[in-house]
This record gives structure tokens, sequence and C-alpha cells, in this order.
């Protein structure tokens, strides 16, 4: 409201008072029409009943005057004393019925005119009663005169009846006229309460529009506005006290809304806030429990990996020195003694950092079609020289090659933890065989770990978080409850129990899966977008950058045995010179490199050499790096992964120089 | 003839208040007593004003007593009216008090029929009932199977006097030989020929039911027919103010007293009184007029002050409260405000005198 306000005052009374005043208006005017009814009713009664009861004294009247006049009038009766006695009785009644009108209400006038006929009929039975004893007296004469004087009377009390009614008459045409005029005031009244009542109404609409439906319709579009969210919506307080109190109790309302919603907000972006710091701490606690496996694994995949090393030193150090021998070794011999056992044990080492690196990846969390036999290879080449060396057997048996719904990674790593378990279960013993099995069932695939160690303490409680039977320091206790953790995120499931022989039995539940698209999303694996190796263009013009020296060599020599123009660079900068000058055909780069990085020298020649992009490899050993992990998932046949076969890395060459 | 007049209007000392009307539409004597009771009431220590508003009405005409109502109900302040002067008038007027809600209380109206006048009419007698009765006895005792001639004022008074005695008179305890009416302002020609019915049927006693005033008119030419032969009357006989029988034409005339002024200390004080206020004597009119203004004005000094109250307190004599003790005794009136009177016969003559 703006301007002055009114003080609040009570809608109650306010409602209270106007129905009162309006009630107690509407009765008196009806009570005064009741009463003015009742009392025409009453006049009406009355005047009917008094009009009635004066016909009959008045027809009595002139009845008992007419027969006392006939009896009068029969001078041959004079001396018959019936006769008499008729007239005086006859007279009694005139008598009778005028004293009646008498005490009736009457007028001045009309009192006056009765008197005159009361005299008038005095007189007449007065002459008519002297006719009768002076005719039985035999005074003839004087008899008739009392007769003569009698019929005078008669005429002059006739008269006056005549005029005495006449005057009644008048007195009730008056009455008619009254009630008639009565009858025109009820309808006045009945018309007045009609208009009355319908102000009334009209008033009491206007009222409860303006004092009632106007604030329910405030308080309403203010209840939708913040049940939109608009807290800072207020109701005007209404100048009824009870809208007043109900405005001032919506205001405080929505303050303290707005107030809460401020405080929620705030505590909700902390909770985010929290949960984003709890993910996070999640994903480097899985992460350390990853990296704590991997390092656990490490000293075994070094000295594993020394062997083929020291294979591979060995046959180097004594192909060298048979060259100095007087009888160096032939090609044939090289090739077959030395060169072919280096290459094997090369590859061995290969595939043992190609599976360390696969291991380490890190999970999207994306969960989609995995060959479930392809991610127990890895974990198994990465622990089943651990297993040897300890004098336990790792067997995996009887798997069915199936996909199953999992995300790569978390699938390495829950076997990676079933399998890490078994191990330290078994190893302090010195023996033990881990066999792994698994059937296909209706829809799903069922993997068991069945290990002949000493079996499980508790077997309901080793998924739980932090639950270790191992001494401190060996373990983080979270290593199998990630296994539930993730084989649910798979909709699989894991059970733990002991064996009947013996030993600890893990089952592992997938849902199978069918194999989507060509790389079902998963990152290149060594075999991505190789296709057969056609032949390269003669005289291609080739760029490869590349800061390690070897390597860069290496590619130098593997380019020139299909006769390519090979520019050599030792970091993006200076191959950013080169293609400024040179126009290349193929551009073939390592990743990682001091200074700039191959995908920013990707991103120079997309923006500076667009007809390149497509003639652009990448070879590196790092697809663990987000940003070249997501690159590679993208474009896999961008990428030749280190350590590389000759045969694979010209294939892609030559893909893509074709 | 008729006389209206405003005679006075008595005020007492303006205290202030709206004072007290009571009407007076009466006789000259009943005026004059309920004025001299007025004064004895102020002298007696009456601290209420009251007025008077006086009408002398002593006929049996109904214009002068309708006016006379009229006027004294349109007085402001009226509660209550002492008369008419007769039962005719009292009659005629009684609508009008009644409708007014004025006490109308009657000196000596004795008809029948003023029992029904309404609930506002009172009368300090008991109606004709009573001296019909006596007068019956009377006829019986003194007159018993002579020839009576009875003729009656053919109004309210006569016509229910006339009725009450031949009920109450004994089946043939005289002869009526004659009956007949008369009529006040009767003319020459129907004295003449009334006197002629009565003479002709030779009475031995004339029932006269009808007024000292009327009598005056026939008695002459009667007493010249009949000679001496006795009247017997009701309380209408009663002499008239001025009454003088030189020549003994008024003597054997009996009647009935409504009061015996002689019977008690009381009157006989009231007698003196009046007449060291008046110069003449009271009749029994005057002495009830004095009684009738004396209840009122006791009814003012217990606070009465409207007619419906005044009309109740003369309802309580005698049941709510005591008796009033008037000087014509304890007066108390019954459901159709009649007040009971013990009547007595008087003759005029050598014994009444008058």
């Amino acid at each position: 409201m703006s301007g002055v306000r009114k003080a609040p005052r009570s809608l109650r009374r306010t409602v209270l008072i106007g129905t009162v005043t309006f009630t107690v208006l509407l009765v008196m005017v009806f009570v005064g029409l009741v009463r003015v009814s009742s009392t025409m009713r009453a006049d009406l009664s009355g005047a009917t009943s008094s009009f009635t009861e004066e016909q009959r004294i008045a027809d009595r009247l002139l009845r008992a005057v007419t027969r006392q006049l006939v009896t009068a009038s029969n001078f041959a009766g004079y001396q018959d004393d019936a006769l008499i006695a008729e007239f005086r009785s006859a007279g009694d009644e005139v008598y009778a019925e005028i004293r009646r009108y008498l005490f009736r209400d009457l007028t001045p006038a009309q009192r006056m005119e009765l008197e005159r006929v009361k005299e008038q009929h005095q007189r007449l039975e007065v002459t008519a009663s002297q006719a009768f004893e002076l005719f039985a007296a035999g005074r003839t004469e004087e008899a008739t005169a009392s007769a003569d004087a009698m019929v005078g009377h008669a005429i002059e009390l006739q008269n006056a009846v005549d005029a005495f009614l006449l005057l009644r008459e008048e007195d009730l045409s008056r009455l008619s006229a009254r009630q008639a005029d009565t009858l025109e005031y009820i309808s006045a009244g009945v018309g007045l309460i009609a208009v009355l009542l319908l102000v009334g109404l009209v008033f009491a609409a206007r009222f409860l529009h303006r004092r009632f439906g106007r604030p329910i319709d405030e308080l309403t579009a203010a209840a939708h506005a913040i049940g939109r969210g608009d807290l800072a919506v207020r109701v005007h307080a209404p100048y009824d006290d009870e809208f007043a109190q109900v405005g001032d109790a919506f205001n405080r309302m929505t303050d303290s809304l707005a107030t809460a919603k401020a405080s929620l907000e705030d505590r909700n972006q902390q909770l985010v806030d929290a949960l984003d710091e709890l993910k996070a701490t999640q994903t480097e606690l899985i992460r350390s429990e990853k990296m704590s496996a991997t390092g656990r694994m490490m000293a075994g995949l070094a000295h594993e990996l020394n062997n083929p090393l020291a294979s591979v030193l060995g046959y180097g150090e004594l192909l060298s020195a048979r060259f100095d021998d007087p009888e160096p070794p032939t090609l044939t011999e090289v090739r077959h003694d030395f060169v072919q056992p280096m290459v094997a044990e090369a590859g061995r080492a290969r595939g043992l950092v190609n599976n360390l690196l696969r291991f380490s990846r890190r999970s999207d969390g994306d969960v989609s079609a995995i060959p479930l036999k392809e991610a127990l290879d890895i974990v198994v080449g990465l622990r089943e020289y651990a297993f040897e060396q300890a004098g336990l057997r790792l067997i995996v048996a009887d798997l069915p090659d199936i996909h199953v719904h999992a995300d790569e990674q978390r699938m390495q790593q829950v076997f990676m933890n079933v399998v890490n378990n078994a191990f330290d279960a078994m190893q302090p013993a010195g023996r033990g065989t881990l066999r792994v099995s698994g059937e296909a069932r209706d829809g799903s695939v069922v993997v068991w770990f069945e290990d002949t160690g000493p079996g499980l303490p508790d077997a309901e409680r080793v998924f739980e978080p932090f639950y270790t039977t191992k001494a401190v320091g060996e373990g983080t206790g979270l290593g199998l409850s990630l296994v539930h953790r993730f084989m649910e995120g798979f909709r699989g499931s894991a059970r733990a129990s002991n064996r009947p022989d013996g030993g600890a039995r893990i089952e592992l539940t997938f849902s199978a899966a069918r194999p989507a698209g060509r790389d079902n999303g998963r990152p290149p694996t060594r075999d991505a977008g190789v296709g057969p190796a056609g032949a390269p263009r003669a005289g291609a013009r080739i760029l490869v950058v590349e800061d390690e020296a070897p390597l860069r060599d290496l590619q130098r020599r593997l380019l020139a045995r299909i006769d390519a123009e090979i520019f050599l660079a030792s970091a993006s900068e200076e191959a950013v010179r080169l293609l400024e000058d040179q126009d290349v055909d193929l551009v073939v780069s390592d990743v990682k490199m001091p200074g700039g990085s191959g995908l920013e020298l990707f991103h120079w020649v997309e923006r500076n050499r667009p007809d390149l992009v497509d003639r652009f490899l990448f070879v590196t050993g790092d697809v663990g790096d987000p940003e070249i992990a997501s690159f590679a998932e993208a474009e896999p046949h961008r990428f030749v992964r280190k350590p590389f076969q000759m045969a694979e890395y010209l294939a892609r060459v030559s893909a893509a120089l074709a | 003839m008729w006389t209206t007049a405003l005679l006075a209007a008595l005020a007492l000392a303006a205290c202030g208040s709206e004072p007290v009307v009571i009407g007076i539409a009466n006789g000259t004597l009943p005026t004059q007593a309920a004025i001299l009771a007025l004064e004895d009431g102020r002298a007696s220590g009456l601290d209420v004003p009251v007025d008077t508003v006086v009408m002398l009405a002593a006929n049996t005409l109904a214009a002068p007593a309708v006016s006379a109502a009229e006027a004294i109900v349109a007085t402001p302040g009226v509660i209550a009216v002492l008369g008419h002067s007769n039962s005719a008038a009292s009659l005629t007027a009684a609508p009008i008090y009644n409708q007014a809600g004025v006490v109308q209380l009657a000196t000596h109206s004795t008809a029948e029929i003023y029992s029904q006048a309404g609930p506002y009419s009172f009368r300090m007698v008991p109606p004709d009932g009573q001296q019909g009765r006596l007068i019956a006895e009377f006829l019986a005792a003194e007159f018993a199977g002579r020839r009576v001639a009875l003729s009656y004022i053919n109004d309210d008074y006569g016509r229910g006097l006339r009725a009450a005695v031949l009920d109450a008179l004994p089946e043939d305890a005289v002869h009526i030989v004659v009956d007949v009416p008369h009529i006040e302002r009767a003319t020459p020609d129907m004295v003449r020929r009334t006197t002629l019915s009565i003479s002709d049927a030779d009475p031995d006693v004339v029932l006269w039911l009808s007024r000292a005033l009327q009598l005056a008119d026939y008695l002459p030419a009667l007493r010249d027919r009949i000679g001496g032969v006795p009247f017997v009357g009701g309380d209408g006989m009663i002499p008239v103010d001025g009454f003088a029988n030189p020549d003994g034409l008024w003597n054997d005339i009996f009647f009935v007293r409504l009061v015996d002024l002689d019977a008690r200390a009381e009157t006989r004080r009231f007698r003196e009184h009046f007449r060291e206020r008046f110069g003449t004597d009271p009749d029994d009119a005057a002495a009830l007029a004095y009684d009738a203004m004396t209840v009122l004005l006791q009814g003012v000094r217990e606070g009465v002050r409207s007619g419906d109250a005044m009309r109740r307190y003369l309802l309580s004599l005698g049941r709510d409260r005591p008796p009033f003790m008037g000087i014509t005794g304890p007066l108390s009136f019954d459901d159709e405000g009649d007040a009971a009177r013990d009547y007595v016969m008087a003759t005029t003559g050598p014994r009444g005198g008058r």
C-alpha cells in the first residue's frame, strides 16, 4: 500500500459490526413491516369483524324498529296485551342494539347521531305507550293524536338511524381507504427491504472482494512466486488486522525461507565441495591402491624385465666380441644366433611394459563391452613371473572368450586385487596354486579365483573397507572392498567363501555383453588402426620429430628402407621451422618432448598446415596421459606405440602416405 | 338545558412539575363537594399539584355529555373524571373515557348496564338491582294488593330501574294498572297524555321511576287528577337543591336515599362543612362526590399519575389495600367497578320535610 496507511483493524470485528448493523437494520425494517402488517391485518380483521358486527346490529336494530312500528300501527290491537308486550319486547331489543352501538368506538358525530336515534326511539315509545293507554281508556281522540305523534317520531327515528348508518358507512369507507394506504406502505416496505437487501449484498460482495479476495489473491500470487523460487517477493500488509497478521507472518516466513535457502545453498556448496573433495580423495585412494599394487609388483617386474634386458645385452656384447674373432660369424649366424634371440627378448620386455602401461592407465569410468580374457591376460602377464618366483602356480583354465560389461581398467584392477590377495595368502607357505576358471551362464559370466592358501578367516567381512588380515604396511585394506564396489558398478557381484578342501574362493559375476564397434571405445591397442602395409610412395618427404637421438636415428634408418626423404628435428620448435621452410608429406612426431609437445605441434599444423592434418602420426610410449589417451581413443590410427616393431611402424607410415 | 362551562382550573402552586388533572362533570352540588374535597385535601397537606377541569352537566341528554367528555379527555394530564350526573349521561360518556384510558368515577349512576361500560368505569353506588329490590320490598310491604301506576323515564336509568323493580317485585304483590314511559323535555301534550293515562287507571300509588326534575313537570297535573296518592321512586327522586314544598305538593313521596347524611357523624360534619363553604345543604350525590374526589386524591398522594394506575389503585382497595374510609363509610370496588352501599327508603312531607 502506498500513502498514509490506515491502522489495521480487526476484520472479524468489521464483519461482525457490519453483519450486526445490517441484520439489525433489516430486522428493524422487517419488524416494522411485520408490525405494520400485523396492524393492518388486525385493522382488516377488526374492520371486517366490526363491519360484520355492525351489520348484524344494524339489521337487528332496523328489524326491531320495524317490528315496533308495525306493532304500533295496528290500532285495532291497542287493547291487546300481547301486542303491547310485543311492542315492548321490540322496544327492548331496539334499546339493547342502540346500547351495543354506544359501547363501540364511535366518533363524536356518530355518538351524537346515535344519541339522536336513542332519543327519537324513546319518544316513539313514549308516544306509542300513551296511544296504547289512551286507546284502552277510550280516549280515542287523544290516542289518535299520540299515534300521529308516534308516526312523526317514527319518521324521525328512521331518519336518525339512516343518518347514523350513513356516518358509519363513511367511517368504514375511510377505514377501507386506510387499509389500501397501508397496503401501499407495506408494498413500499417490501420494496425497501428488497432494495436494502440488494444494496447490502452489493456492498457485502464489494467488501468481500476488497477485504478478502484481494489479500487472498495477493497471498496466492506471492505463494506462487515463492514456489517459483522468488524469495524476494513480499506481500503488502492489508488494512485489516487478520490479513495484516497473515501478511506479516508470510513476509517473516519468506525472510526465513530466504535466509534458510541461502544457508542451504551455502551448505549445499560446502557439501558439493566436500563431495568433490571426497571423490578426489576416493579417486586418489583408488589410484593409491592401484599404485600400491603396482609398486609392490614393481620389484618383481624390474627383475623380470632385467632378464630380457640381460639377454639383449649379453647377446649384443657376445656379437660384438664375435666380430673380433678371427672367424667372424656369418650374416646367417648373426641373424640366427644373435639378432633373433635379441629381438625375441626385446619383444618379451616390450610385452611386459605394454601390460604394465595398459594396467597403469587411468579409468574413465565408462562401462562397455570388454573382452574378459584379454583383461585377465594382462594381469596374468604382470603376475605370473612373481607367482613362479614365489614357487606358486597361476593357472588360467576354461575361461570363455566372451565380452562382459565393465570398465577395462577397473576390471583389470579387480583381477589384479583378487590375484594379489591370493598371492599374498599363499606366498608365506612357498607353495600353492591359484586357479582361475569361469563359465558363461544365462546372460552372465562367472569367474572363480580358487587358491590353496589358508582360506578366509571371516569371509563375510573381506569386502569391508580397511578390513585386512595382513600386517601393517602390507596392504591398504581397500583391495577387496574395491573389488566389491567395482563389481557393483559393473552391475555384477563379488562373493567370497572358503573352499571345502581348503583355500579361498572369490566368485565374480559379470553381465555378458555383446561386442560393440571396431575398438569398443577402448584405447588403441597394438593392432588398432594398423591396416595392410601398402607400398609407400618413393621419395616421400617425411619429417621425424624425436628428442631421443637413438630413436630419431632408428626411425631415419627404418624410413630409409622405403626410399623416403627424411627431415629430422629434435624438438617441436625445430620442426615448426622446418615445416615453414620445407614441403613435407608426412610428420611423425614424438608426444613428450622438452619444450613444445607433439600435441602442440599438431595444433600448429592444424592452424598453419591443414593439408598435413591427415598425414600426422604420433609415436609414443605413454598413453596414460589423459589428453593423449583421449586423443588416441578418438583417432587411434594416428598412434604408433613405443616400443614398436619395424613392420608395424612402416605399415602405419605407408597407410598415412597412401 | 345542558350547560357547558369551564368553571375553574384550579391550580396548586406550580412546583415545576406537570399537575395531575381530575375532571368534574356533574351537577352543581356534587361539583361543589368535589372542589371542597380538593380544598380539604390541600389543607390536609396534599403536596401534589392537582388541577381540576369542571364541566357542569346535570341533564341526561347525550350531546352535553359527549362534549364534556371530549373536552375532559383532551385536557393534558387528566387521569380521572368525577361524573356524570346521571346514568344516561355517564353511559353516554363512558366509551369516550374508556377509549382514552381515563378513569370515570360516577357518583350516583345506578343503571345496571353501567357495569359493562368498560374497565375504566367505576361508580360510588351499586347497580339498580339493589335499589330495585329495596323499592319492590317497600311496595310489597306498604302497598300490598294495591293498584300501582307505573311510569318510568324512558332512558337508561328509568328502563333499568323498571326492570329491576319488576324483577324483584313478588308476583301479585301489587296490581300494576298502567305502565307508561315518559321522557325528559316532554311536550305539554305528552305531559297531558301521560297524566291522563295515569289518572284514568285510578291508582292507589304511583311508582315513579324517574327523576324529581321530571316529576316536577307532571306533579301539579297529577295532584289535580289523583289527589294525594303517594309516589314511590328511586334515588332519582331525591329532592333537588332548593327543594321547597310550601303547599304540600311533594308530600308522600317515597324515594331511595343513597346516603343517609344523618346516620354518621362524618356525614353530619360534612353537611355542616359544606353548608359553611357554599351556604347550602349537600345532597346524597354531594356526599358521594366528596368521597369520590377524596379517594382519587388519595390515589394521587400514593403516586398515581395515570389513568391506568388510578384504575389499578381503585381496584386494589379492599384487596391489596384496606378499603378507603370516606365520610359515607368504607369504600372499595368489585370487578365491575361498583361500590357496595346500603340504601334506605326515605320520604318527603311530614317526615322528611323536603
